[in-house]
């Protein structure tokens, strides 16, 4: 049957899922993590969502960056935010990264027939400090001192190598974290769009926000989770 | 105990209605309704295997359990064991103590059990078309004189 | 089987693979659209729904109520749109009676992801959610399979690109309720124009905290005029070159006649 926008084939209408084409890395620093994402959605060729944030709170100072597709990284967020929040309560006290991440392990773990999600886990708990676990596709449970995923990060395995250093300052962490995803937006076709960043810290959680107006150079304070 | 949040991909590759009957079948690997009715009843014994190998059949018939199960096991992780065997004693006391008519939609869960399960305020498709609009129900006295032994 | 029926499916599968095409859904190749401005949000789409390479519907409704001030637009396959929007509307006002409190868009957005999610895209809705609740103005976008969107302004359907264009071109940070109705109105009509899958009038919703107004056939830019001009051929435009009548009581000796009689009911039995 031919597809030329206005013959429907029945079977077609069912596929084009959304995907999250994209370039996720976060890092650990002295007073906590950074996550950083691009803020690329992409349906086939046209670009369904160029500010996405794919960096996504499942508690105050325990975010996930999302990969791969976005309808079942949401679901599993949604279902890791919901036991994060009923743990907390329970145990009157926040949860620390490591249970974040090995619950998000076990969702992937156990449907991974079922979904194709890539996720990076990076808090901050009272115990711990920062913390960075990596989720790749088949549901092992990776602790890095930085971690980078999606489509863009094959370009910046290189440049993340010979740049990363070990307890480094806030300010030179989000760099780092800006300058890998600046290369990685500028060499991956399916990432691209806006920075974003989160810094996780004693302090709580703050949001960056940098565009490609002004080449990343500059942080938006305005709207910057919309 | 895992954290299933979907179930499994378990349609069957291969399928055939003809196994309920010696004769040839009118059309091979289809269901013949001239002989066996219209399909099957949700109150068959069969209702909970898919009549189809559609991928998602499968997935809605073991939907409601996977959710189900994914609830206990979270229950239980935060509050001990104890607390999904309570539910489903309780759970288990309602449905013994229910019953109704199939005329007035006997074996749809009663709305003791809809509050157990925390949906006595929703609504889905499987409430509205319950998948027999399509067949005889029999009648309150025959089913009676049944469940009586009378018949 | 409660819900969806399954049961023709094999059947289908064994007709299909003889060489029977699958039959055609009626498809809203649409164009859809949704724009916050200062005060509230205002939702828009075309009136054209598709049969494959025909026009099924010239002037269909693809906003669908969901609460008096939660609406959603639909593309995808029409029924799936209707039928979904229609049940997550029953969905809510049973949650919004359960708690006593008024419909949230978040909670509408939440229902309808968990539901479509369920149905692996086999659901072929795509929603754009809009709405003002006690907690702001909320617009989201909402595909087959599950995922959701919150942007300031959006489109989707066939038509997204020509609407969204308009959008990337003209859109501005603060817009009052009429430019953005406007603005909305110009995104529909560039799908109108410029999309196969999408025609006929623009419907618009706009929403504030004080009411909902439904704004239908807002814009008819394709209406039927009569023609100015008769092109029917006078009488006798034709010449007549010869003539002939046959009669009924000859009409024999052409084909074979036989009599039908009357009584109907008597339906001859094999002896």
């Amino acid at each position: 049957m031919t597809i030329d926008g206005i013959h429907v084939d029945m079977n077609r209408l069912k596929k084009g899922e959304v995907n999250l084409g994209t370039s996720i890395m976060a890092v650990t620093f002295k007073d906590g993590v950074i996550l950083g994402a691009d803020s690329r959605t992409t349906t086939g060729a046209y670009i369904a969502n160029r500010v996405t944030d794919k960096l996504t709170r499942v508690h105050d100072t325990i975010w996930c960056c999302r990969s791969g597709s976005a309808a079942d990284t949401q679901a599993v967020a949604d279902i890791v935010q919901y036991q994060l929040g009923l743990f907390s309560m329970h145990s009157g006290k926040p949860p620390m990264t490591q249970t974040a991440a090995s619950i998000f392990q076990e969702i992937c773990y156990a449907n991974k027939d079922q979904l194709s999600a890539g996720l990076i886990i990076a808090g901050w708990d009272e115990r711990f400090g920062g913390q960075v676990y990596q989720i790749p596709l088949g549901g092992s449970l990776h602790k890095q001192p930085y971690a980078i995923s999606g489509s863009g990060s094959t370009y910046i395995y290189g440049y993340c190598d010979a740049n990363w250093k070990e307890g480094m300052e806030e300010e030179e962490a989000v760099d780092f974290v800006k300058n890998s995803l600046r290369e990685a937006i500028k060499w991956d076709g399916s990432s691209g769009g806006v920075i974003r960043m989160v810094v996780l810290t004693k302090e709580g959680a703050d949001r960056h926000l940098y565009l490609p107006d002004t080449n990343y150079a500059e942080r938006h304070t305005e709207n910057v989770s919309l | 105990m895992s954290l299933r949040i979907v179930p499994e991909n378990s349609q069957a590759t291969s399928f055939s209605h003809a196994n309920r009957t010696t004769s040839a079948p009118s059309a091979p690997g289809v269901h013949d309704t001239l002989r066996h009715g219209v399909a099957q009843s949700p109150f068959d014994a069969a209702a909970g295997k898919p009549s189809s190998a559609h991928p998602l059949e499968a997935r809605l018939k073991s939907w409601e359990a996977t959710q189900e199960s994914l609830r206990m096991e979270t229950l239980r992780r935060t509050y001990g064991i104890a607390e999904p065997v309570r539910r489903g004693m309780e759970l288990k006391i309602v449905r013994d103590g229910e019953w109704r008519p199939l005329a007035l939609g006997g074996g749809l869960p009663s709305v003791h059990e809809d509050i157990l399960k925390g949906r006595e305020d929703m609504i889905s498709w499987e409430d509205v078309f319950t998948g027999d609009e399509m067949r005889g129900v029999p009648g309150v006295h025959d089913e009676m004189e049944r469940k009586l032994k009378m018949q | 089987m409660p819900g969806f029926d399954f049961s023709n499916y094999n059947r289908n599968a064994a007709l299909h693979a003889q060489g029977m095409p699958l039959p055609k859904a009626t498809s809203t190749g649409t164009t859809i659209v949704g724009c916050i401005f200062d005060g509230g949000v205002v939702i828009a789409a075309d009136t054209r729904a598709t049969s494959g390479p025909i026009v099924a519907d010239k002037n269909c409704e693809k906003l669908h109520y969901i609460a008096p001030q939660i609406w959603c637009a639909g593309a995808g396959t029409a029924a799936d749109t209707e039928f979904t929007t229609a049940l997550i509307s029953s969905q809510l006002e049973l949650h919004a009676m359960s708690t006593g409190r008024k419909p949230r868009v978040v909670t509408c957005m939440t229902m309808l992801k968990q539901h479509l999610f369920r149905y692996q895209g086999h659901i072929g809705a795509y929603l754009v959610v809009a709405g003002v609740d006690p907690t702001g103005t909320h617009l989201f976008t909402v595909h087959a399979h599950g995922s959701t969107d919150k942007l300031p302004y959006v489109t989707m359907g066939s038509g997204s690109l020509a609407a969204m264009s308009v959008f990337e071109s003209k859109w501005k940070a603060e817009l009052t309720q009429e430019e953005a109705v406007e603005l909305a109105s110009q995104a529909i009509l560039a799908g109108i124009w410029n999309d196969l899958g999408s025609g006929s009038n623009v419907d618009v919703a706009v929403i504030t905290p004080e009411k909902t107004t439904l704004k239908r056939n807002l814009i008819k830019p394709n209406e039927k005029v009569p023609k100015q001009q008769s092109y029917k051929f006078a009488r006798g435009t034709t010449a007549v070159l010869n003539e002939k009548i046959i009669k009924k009581s000859e009409i024999g000796r052409y084909v074979s006649v036989q009599e039908v009689p009357l009584e109907s009911d008597k339906m001859e039995v094999d002896s």
